[in-house]
């Protein structure tokens, strides 16, 4: 259990050293960030003294090695806009991005596994046909759009909902629903065809023989079992669930990191994206982690190495 | 004469398939009394697993369909029972042994999790008691540890352990019939020998029906009373186990006996049947055997023979027709 | 001499006839699949629309009367309506086609010529060569493909190509994993053994027996990571990295008709179906092409 703590504590900061280092080299490579803060017309001698101010006069690596220093130590420096720590601003989202993810997760999770099943189990009936006919359509529906159109129905015209900000449970109703969407679509096909294959499975048709009602068949013995997978692919998909944040994030102006970095990104405040991804790498780590932990609680196999 | 427990009268089932309705069992009659051990004997594909999946009521509900006959069970009719109802039969009253030890336990339950299913469902017991009747059961079947064992998951079984589990299962509840398809099939040819032993020690110490499902006439020699031979889904013949192994009406089990290895010492090459047996939608209207049988004449490829009995020997041969009566040789 | 003259007449005619049989047996197989068929009409639609799109819209897309700002559809002509500049919104969406077109296509080239070149180097050649490459692929795909995207677009700046090289960056890796396994599943097979076997050179059996193997697994993957690179260069263009106004991409006339919506409606609801619309033919006809030509896909 040790080794295999160490051993992922060492992925994890390779994945987020490289991910600074790549995202470092590429901001300082698309050029120099001065220049938009002052007006095009303005002299030499001042663009020069903003660079020497920033530190973007120095040598590359020395401006890279300096970075790095500071990482470790969790300073990634100041906003180039309103100098308040990078880091700091980005964990004062943290929350808020939290709020919307897992809550979006949480809907997926409790749409997308009882009706994969159920459409599992009542394969190629009607039931069946539909949900799967809904869940392509639901992955050909680019999310911030679907966020749009409840907008339009919910805020603009029947004025349910707010269109925009965060701060009650009202807020998060669009924005949760519109993440959850693309995540219950994949969960239900994950499910589904998770499903199918456990229930074709001979410890199945044991378990059948052994006089145990087809509810109990389902709901205990095989989700067990397709746990398993679906827990791996759901694991696989956080990712697009977390980019479907940022997006998610920028329709609805939520105040989540998302918004923080897509804000970051328009103003090349470096500092605030460096931050950023550093944040969202770990984030993406840790969910790993725990997966691995989920997957090893489900799948005895795995639990006794 | 003793009371019959099973009896299957002209049991037809038909099978949906992408090009079409097929029929892997066309008209089996058998009966099975109490106490009694039958052996069901074929080559693989004479739809002998089917059948015993229909005695389950284990069928795959919308692929499948019992389309004749009927099956009685302890005097009760179970061919279109209500999955509800058949739902109190099956591991309690009916149970089942499959072939595939290895795959038929469930990987991410332990084993006293499985084992407590069938007592849950069909015996109210509490769960203290649930738990001593499982580790009894085990230690009837011959498991070491059965404290232990109840605890551990089925990968870290061997695959003897595993059938003895299956087995175990099986016997929860006192079942009335036990119908073991291939259980020794998959198995260490010792550990076969060790299964065997163990089924037949059990069959001794309780009363109860025996259905065993094999294509090892040997394995039938060592365990049955009475034999039916399956082919290509109907029972080519039927006769008490010494009677069959004497004198065979039927080619085709004359053809099994030739083949096992015992009765072949002698000859320098292993007998076998040649060819295969006729897929469902392969079979004309004459016998289905006819086109690997040695002994077929016009008659054969013309009209699918009756069955003709001698006492309480019966076969489904144009040969045993009452004016020709050949003994085959 | 008669034969042999024959023969080479006949040559050219017998390939004809094999190339308008394998024709045949696509669209025989592809009219039993009613979802096959309508991606497939998707698919040619939004390519005659890509293609001659400038004399079938109605109207110039880039021209702006703002006296006929945001009409509602079916107003003086406008079917679908005009938008805050007074352009025509079934114009400008059909001028859409073919960015979205370009860029799905152009990145799903880019991104399966080097995720397959990547792919084979490490199934092929394996050693340490393979352990670096996936080891790369691995800390890629442990971060947000659409976050990737945003920040490399944000960096590179604004632009068509800058769009197709963002998303390329984020989409070798999915190539290079599912050729690398494809090539290693190859290896193995006998006449591959044979080959080395007979000492046929490395290189010769890359070319010869390995690379027409994994055509099949390129085109199905392309087909299926098409709707990603569309919605996901709609999603960026609607933060505002991609395509810039004024060029008629279906992304950025929804960032600029999202500040209409209590108003005006068909601003963002036309563009976002056709986003549905494209993506949905593209991955109906990739799933169908997938199951036809190869279910074992169907884990990736």
């Amino acid at each position: 259990m040790l080794d295999f703590i160490v051993k992922r504590v060492v992925q994890v900061v390779i994945v987020v050293f490289l991910a600074l280092t790549v995202v470092f080299f590429l901001i300082r490579l698309s050029g120099d960030p001065t220049t938009l803060f002052l007006p095009p017309d303005a002299p030499k001698e001042q663009i020069e003294e903003y660079r020497e101010l920033l530190g973007f006069n120095r040598p590359l690596y020395v401006q890279y090695a300096e970075f790095m220093k500071g990482a470790v130590h969790g300073d990634f420096g100041e906003s180039l806009r309103s100098g308040e720590d990078a880091l700091g601003l980005v964990m004062a989202r943290m929350p808020a991005t939290f709020q919307l993810a897992i809550s979006a997760l949480a809907l997926s999770l409790i749409i997308a596994i009882p009706l994969g099943v159920l459409s599992a189990y009542k394969r190629n009936t009607l039931f069946d046909k539909a949900s799967v006919g809904i869940t392509v359509i639901g992955q050909a529906i680019p999310n911030f759009w679907f966020g749009l159109i409840l907008i339009f129905i919910f805020a603009a015209q029947l004025k349910l909902f707010p269109s925009s900000g965060g701060g009650s449970v009202k807020h998060m109703v669009l924005p949760v629903i519109t993440l959850a969407l693309y995540s219950v679509s994949r969960f239900v096909r994950f499910t589904r065809s998770a499903m199918l294959d456990v229930l074709s499975k001979d410890y199945i048709r044991t378990t059948k023989a052994a006089g145990t009602p087809t509810s109990t068949l389902i709901m205990k013995y095989a989700l067990k079992n397709s746990l398993i997978p679906i827990i791996t692919l759901i694991a696989l998909d956080l990712g697009v669930l977390l980019g479907g944040a940022v997006i998610t994030e920028a329709v609805f102006s939520w105040p989540g990191v998302g918004r923080l970095l897509q804000q970051s990104l328009m103003n090349r405040d470096f500092p605030i994206v460096l931050a950023g991804v550093f944040i969202i790498a770990i984030i993406y780590a840790v969910i790993n982690f725990i997966t691995d932990i989920l997957y090893a609680y489900v799948n005895p196999q795995i639990r006794v190495k | 004469m003793t009371e019959v427990l099973l009896e299957i009268k002209d049991l037809g089932i038909q099978f949906k398939t992408g090009e079409g309705v097929v029929q892997p069992i066309r008209g089996v009659n058998f009966s099975l009394k109490k106490g009694e051990t039958l052996g069901v004997v074929g080559e693989s594909g004479s739809g002998k697993s089917v059948t015993s999946l229909a005695i389950m009521g284990l069928l795959p509900e919308k692929k499948s369909k019992i389309v004749s006959g009927s099956i009685h069970f302890n005097n009760q009719d179970v061919t279109h029972l209500k999955d509800r109802q058949f739902r109190k039969l099956r591991g309690n009253e009916i149970s089942m042994i499959f072939q595939e030890p290895m795959t038929s336990l469930n990987p991410v339950f332990t084993i006293g999790e499985q084992l407590s299913e069938p007592l849950k469902q069909h015996k109210k017991m509490a769960k203290k008691d649930r738990k001593e009747a499982i580790i009894n059961i085990l230690k009837q079947v011959g498991i070491p540890r059965a404290e232990q064992i109840i605890n551990e998951y089925p990968h870290q079984l061997s695959g003897g352990m595993r059938q003895r589990v299956m087995i175990s299962l099986a016997l929860l509840c006192d079942p009335k019939l036990l119908i073991c398809d291939e259980p020794t099939t998959a198995l260490d040819v010792t550990i076969q020998a060790q299964i065997l032993e163990l089924m037949k020690q059990i069959k001794s110490e309780k009363d109860m029906s025996l259905l065993f499902i094999t294509h090892d006439l040997g394995v039938v020699a060592e365990m049955c009373d009475r034999v039916v031979v399956m082919y290509a889904g109907e029972i080519v013949e039927s006769a008490e186990i010494n009677e069959l192994f004497d004198n065979p009406l039927h080619p085709y089990t004359k053809g099994l006996i030739d083949s096992l290895p015992t009765n072949n010492t002698r000859k320098s090459r292993l007998f076998s049947i040649k060819g295969q047996v006729p897929r469902p939608d392969e079979i004309g209207k004459g016998c289905a055997f006819a086109n690997r049988c040695p002994y077929a004449f016009d008659k054969c490829i013309a009209s699918a023979p009756p069955t003709f009995s001698t006492g309480e020997h019966l076969s489904k041969c144009w040969l045993q027709e009452p004016e020709r009566q050949v003994k085959i040789q | 001499m008669e034969t042999s003259t024959i023969t080479t007449t006949t040559n050219p005619i017998d390939s004809k006839v094999q190339k308008k049989s394998k024709f045949k047996f696509f669209f025989r197989k592809l009219s039993k699949s009613w979802t096959g068929m309508l991606g497939f009409g998707i698919i040619i639609i939004l390519i005659v629309l890509s293609l001659f799109g400038q004399w079938i819209a109605p109207f110039d897309p880039m021209d702006a009367p703002l006296r006929d700002r945001l009409l509602p559809p079916l107003t003086d002509g406008h079917i679908l309506g005009t938008d805050q500049l007074g352009r025509d919104i079934l114009s400008r969406l059909i001028a859409g086609t073919k960015v979205s077109m370009i860029i799905g296509l152009a990145t799903a080239l880019l991104a399966g010529v080097v995720g397959t070149i990547i792919g084979v180097t490490a199934g092929y050649f394996r050693g340490w060569v393979d352990v670096v490459l996936m080891r790369i692929v691995d800390v890629q795909l442990s971060f947000p493909f659409i976050l990737l995207v945003l920040v490399v677009s944000a960096v590179l700046g604004a632009g068509l190509t800058n769009i197709i090289i963002s998303l390329a960056v984020g989409g070798w890796v999915i190539f290079a994993r599912v050729i690398r396994s494809e090539v290693l599943a190859i290896r193995e097979k006998e006449f591959i053994t044979a080959a080395i076997a007979t000492g046929v050179p490395k290189l010769e059996i890359l070319v010869r027996h390995i690379l027409p193997n994994i055509f099949t697994p390129i085109i199905i993957l392309v087909s299926l990571q098409m709707g990603t690179y569309i919605i996901a260069e709609a999603s960026v263009s609607f933060l505002g990295f991609g395509v810039q106004p004024p060029t008629p991409a279906w992304g950025n006339m929804l960032n600029e008709g999202k500040d209409y919506i209590f108003g005006s409606w068909w601003l963002i609801t036309f563009p976002g179906l056709a986003i549905v619309l494209t993506t949905l033919g593209v991955n109906l006809f990739g799933d169908w092409l997938r199951d036809t030509l190869d279910p074992e896909l169907k884990g990736e």
